[in-house]
Parts: C-alpha cells; sequence; structure tokens
C-alpha cells in the first residue's frame, strides 16, 4: 500500500471496519507513510481526549429553580410536553444500546455472533414494540385512575366543620376545607399514604388527593402526620414552604407568636423554600418564624443555652464569636445542626466547623473534604444521609 | 451505592414525586447543560432547552426501564430535544438569538474547534464521535443527507480537526 492507499483506508481502520487482510497490510505499512501515520496517532490522542473531557460549562444555578417552579406549575389539565411515541421508541433503543456500550466492551470477534443475532433482534424489537405500547397503555390507565380520595374524616372529639358545617365524620376531596374548634379534633385518613391528626383550633385546606401527590394548606393550629405506606407521597404547604413528609412522622404546630414548629419523630421529612431544602431527621426540630425563614434544626437532647445560640446564630450566621461558642458546645447528636451550619456558612468559615463535625462522623467515601469547604451538593448529601443513618 | 441512590431516586420520581425528580435533574445538571452548550454554542439557549429536556423527561419518566441507567436516558432525550431546536429554532425565535452570537469561553483546544464548527457539521461530529451515534441514525435526524453523505462529513471534519490539533495534544 502507497500513501494515497493508505488514506483512502485510514478513516476506516480506525473505525475498525476493515477486513482482516487488510487490516494487516494497513498496519504493515503505515509506519511508511509518515503523513498518514501522524494522522492516525493524532486521532487516537483525540479519541482519548474525548473520553477524559472535562465537562466544561457551569450550569447556571437558575436553571434548577426554573424547572422547580415550572413542575411546580404543572398540574394535569397543563400542557404537556409529551414525546412523540415513536420518538420514544428511539430513546429506549438508543439508552439500552448505549448502556450496553458501558457495560461491555465489543471485541471484533464478537461481530460474527452478532450477525447471528440480528434475527433474534428482529423479534427483540417486535417485543419492545409490545413492551412500549403496554407501557403506554399501563400509564394511561394509571393516570385516569390515579386518585387518593376520597380522605376519610372523623372527629375525635367536639365539633368539626368541613366547609364550614358541622359533621361529624364524612369524605373529604380536593378543595375541601377542614377546621376543628377549641374543644375538638380529628383524624384523616389517606387511604394507601397515612393518617393525618388535626389538634384544637386547626384549619386545613384539601389541595390535592392524588395517588401521586397529596397535598394540603396549614394555616393555623397544629397537624401531626403518620405514614402507613413506606413511601407515602405528602405534602404540606405552609406560607411559602413545603413541607415534604417523605416517609417521616412528624408534627407541625403554629404557637402563639407565629412560628411553625416542626418535630420528626421518625425517619426523615424535607423542609422547602424555593432553592433552599432542609432535612430534617428523627429527633430533630426546626422553627420557622412567622417572616417565614427557616431557623438552624436542633436535636430534642439540646439544652435551652445550645437553643437559644442557635437561634441568635441563625440571624446572625457570621457571628464568629457566636460560631465558636456553638462549636465548643456541639455534642454528637448535634451532628445535623453543624452539617446546616456548615451549608450555609461562608466559605471561610467551613473549615472549623468541618474538623468539628468530622471529629464526630468522619465522611464516607466519595465525600472530601475539598468537596465539602467548597459546599459541594451531592457530598452534603452522601455525608448527612451518612450521619442520620448513625444518629 | 450510587446506582442504588439514581434507582431509589428514580422509583420515587415514577411515583409522581417531584422533588426526587429535581434531585436527578440537580446530579445530571452540569453534564445536560454541557452537552447543550457544545451543541447549540449558546449559554442562554443551553438554560432554556435544559429546563425544557427536563420537563419532557417528567412528562415521560414513567418510560425509564429498571434495566436503563437514568442517566443515559436522559441523555438520549436531550439529543432529541437539541436537534428538534437545530431543526426548527423554535426557541432561538422565541429568545431573539442571532446567529452572530458569540460562543462561550473555553481552554479546551477541542471544545474551542468545535464551537466554532458550522451547526451542522458540529452536530454530526459530535453525535459521531462523542455520543457514539452510527452513521445510519444520524440519517434519522437529517434526514436531508444520506449515510454516505454523513460519513463523509464525520471524516472531513476529523480530518480537520486532526490537522489543527495535531501539535497541541
Amino acid at each position: 500500500m502507497n500513501c494515497d492507499e493508505l488514506k483512502i483506508f485510514s478513516d476506516d481502520y480506525l473505525e475498525d471496519l476493515l477486513p482482516n487482510n487488510l487490516r494487516i497490510e494497513f498496519e504493515q505499512n503505515i509506519v511508511n507513510c509518515e503523513e498518514e501515520n501522524e494522522y492516525l496517532e493524532t486521532c487516537k490522542k483525540i479519541k482519548n481526549h474525548i473520553s477524559e473531557m472535562p465537562l466544561t460549562f457551569d450550569p447556571p444555578p437558575q436553571i434548577i429553580s426554573d424547572l422547580t417552579d415550572k413542575l411546580m406549575q404543572l398540574s394535569d389539565s397543563a400542557e404537556k410536553v409529551k414525546i412523540e411515541p415513536e420518538t420514544l421508541k428511539k430513546i429506549e433503543k438508543r439508552s439500552r444500546k448505549t448502556e450496553s456500550k458501558i457495560e461491555t466492551f465489543e471485541a471484533p470477534a464478537k461481530k460474527i455472533v452478532k450477525q447471528k443475532k440480528s434475527a433474534i433482534s428482529k423479534i427483540s424489537m417486535l417485543l419492545v414494540i409490545l413492551i412500549v405500547f403496554l407501557a403506554a397503555l399501563s400509564y394511561y390507565f394509571i393516570r385516569v385512575f390515579n386518585n387518593s380520595g376520597p380522605w376519610k374524616v372523623t372527629s375525635l372529639n367536639g365539633n368539626i366543620s368541613i366547609n364550614n358545617n358541622n359533621v361529624k365524620q364524612l369524605n373529604v376531596n380536593q378543595g375541601d376545607r377542614i377546621n376543628t374548634e377549641v374543644n375538638s379534633s380529628a383524624k384523616i385518613i389517606i387511604p394507601m399514604e397515612g393518617e393525618i391528626s388535626l389538634g384544637k383550633n386547626s384549619s386545613i385546606l384539601i389541595t390535592e388527593t392524588k395517588q401521586t401527590t397529596n397535598s394540603i394548606v396549614f394555616n393555623s393550629g397544629s397537624i401531626s402526620f403518620t405514614p402507613i405506606s413506606d413511601n407515602p407521597n405528602f405534602e404540606v404547604v405552609y406560607n411559602d414552604l413545603i413541607v415534604n413528609g417523605m416517609n417521616g412522622t412528624f408534627s407541625m404546630q403554629i404557637d402563639s407568636i407565629g412560628q411553625c414548629i416542626i418535630e420528626v419523630e421518625k425517619n426523615k421529612i424535607e423542609v422547602i423554600k424555593k432553592k433552599d431544602r432542609l432535612k430534617l431527621s428523627k429527633n430533630y426540630f426546626c422553627i420557622i418564624q412567622s417572616n417565614n425563614v427557616i431557623m438552624f434544626p436542633f436535636h430534642n437532647k439540646t439544652n435551652e443555652e445550645f437553643r437559644n445560640e442557635l437561634y441568635r446564630l441563625s440571624i446572625n450566621i457570621n457571628d464568629i464569636g457566636l460560631l465558636s461558642s456553638v462549636l465548643l458546645k456541639a455534642r454528637e447528636t448535634d451532628a445535623l445542626t453543624l452539617l446546616r451550619i456548615l451549608e450555609l456558612s461562608m466559605k471561610g468559615n467551613r473549615e472549623m466547623i468541618y474538623q468539628k463535625l468530622a471529629n464526630f462522623f468522619p465522611p464516607p467515601v466519595k465525600v472530601s473534604r475539598e468537596g465539602i469547604i467548597n459546599g459541594d451538593v451531592e457530598m452534603l448529601k452522601l455525608w448527612w444521609n451518612d450521619i442520620s443513618w448513625q444518629l | 451505592m450510587q446506582h442504588d441512590y439514581f434507582q431509589l431516586l428514580v422509583q420515587a420520581a415514577q411515583r409522581g414525586r417531584k422533588n426526587s425528580f429535581i434531585d436527578l435533574c440537580e446530579l445530571n445538571a452540569k453534564k445536560i447543560f454541557t452537552l447543550c452548550v457544545r451543541m447549540l454554542t449558546n449559554e442562554t439557549l443551553a438554560h432554556h432547552i435544559s429546563v425544557k429536556i427536563y420537563l419532557q423527561a417528567w412528562e415521560n419518566i414513567q418510560f425509564v426501564r429498571a434495566d436503563t441507567a437514568f442517566e443515559v436516558w436522559l441523555r438520549s432525550i436531550a439529543i432529541y430535544t437539541i436537534l428538534e431546536e437545530i431543526r426548527t429554532k423554535k426557541l432561538s425565535e422565541e429568545l431573539k438569538l442571532t446567529s452572530e452570537e458569540i460562543p462561550p469561553a473555553t481552554n479546551d483546544p477541542l471544545e474551542k474547534i468545535l464551537l466554532h464548527l458550522p451547526e451542522i457539521e458540529r452536530a454530526i461530529y459530535i453525535l459521531h464521535e462523542m455520543e457514539g451515534y452510527t452513521y445510519s441514525e444520524i440519517t434519522d435526524f437529517f434526514t436531508n443527507y444520506d449515510e454516505q453523505e454523513i460519513k463523509s462529513s464525520v471524516r472531513n471534519i476529523r480530518r480537520k480537526i486532526a490537522m489543527e490539533l495535531k501539535n497541541e495534544l
């Protein structure tokens, strides 16, 4: 082969498309053609470079907040951004194909087997179409029957009112408002999900009764939620905050000065305020001030003095004296409080909080000091999970 | 463990939990945004397309199979959405973006070359060389080109890029 012939075959060689005899001939001759040899070497370097290429562009945080806003606005009646069924089929085919590429490196010898498999792949194709069709059909039925209502309300004592009518027991649905009086309390069962207890002088509005989302607006008084499934879909909206029940047993109470106190008895919940997401583990409290500021969470074993300092630190997180005092007094059970302080502190203060926290709970694998100091969201989540598991 | 965590988030999202889905998007945000900027060369457009991709993924989350990695599935949706934008220019027109916009800055020599390639050539090269699409699959997106033309285009760009990078890598 001369240089011109090598040039014709070099791309086929790179893409492993040359028959065996030509490939051997190509490899024997390429060293004699400097230009093509150099081209092949550069192409190999580019291929390596592509596989190690960094993720060059940082996404603006606004993307996730835009998405959150749009998702929260999305209702069943909203316009859907459905993908054509044909495209979905291609996506699925593509996903499975790419996945198999990641998992196994296909040696050239396997190509013969691949040809034999082409007949089988046609049958698989038909099966895939059938599966996609069945999935679409199931999806339709799930949506049609996706309603967890009606919920069942029972008065435990005294009078309760639903939409201002006094009742003892009733089924309630989306849009109903339930109020208790000064001497009354109620129990509300969400089928397959859990039970809400409504304390005296309380008021809630049911906003969604779907199997995929059960949501209430909490207006006043006190409520508690006990899940009966492992993964209930239950959310409480309180002013501009959302309390995601996750799998936690929790209570919320509005006190005389308008603060909302959240207590988690079992498992965990999440308090969401726009982009800020605070996870609360069992035995932790959190106070939401009347102006919706989320204060630092604290463990039920913390003493009054420590709570007061945390309260003051929530208002002025950059007070280094106060921060040092909190770090000095913090105990092992306050680890998740410290992690929250670390998350919200300025970078310069994170090192000392990290040290204190790492003394109690060394960071797990995949969590590095640098990552935590730089506020890596995923690492903070991993560490939170690791600590909450041990607490 | 990471895989299990992703699976849990996908399962929760499939049950309608929006927060779990947002977690999934956050974990993939950089990869998807980089792909969008690389293909569309405009950060504003990449921002809006990223949101569109996630919304499409949310609406179709029920179709993620247990044996498919979410990241791979999301990436496929991203590719389809980006190519639809390249074809229709719907969002670019809505955002009043022009082709004279300056591409974003980068230090990576290959990235720099890609950002300055003509739009179709860039898309074809990325699909074949970086995303692993076959020539035949690429013709599905660019119906005006036959397989031979796509192949020849990839090879021309490959040679051009090799020429420019031979002393830089």
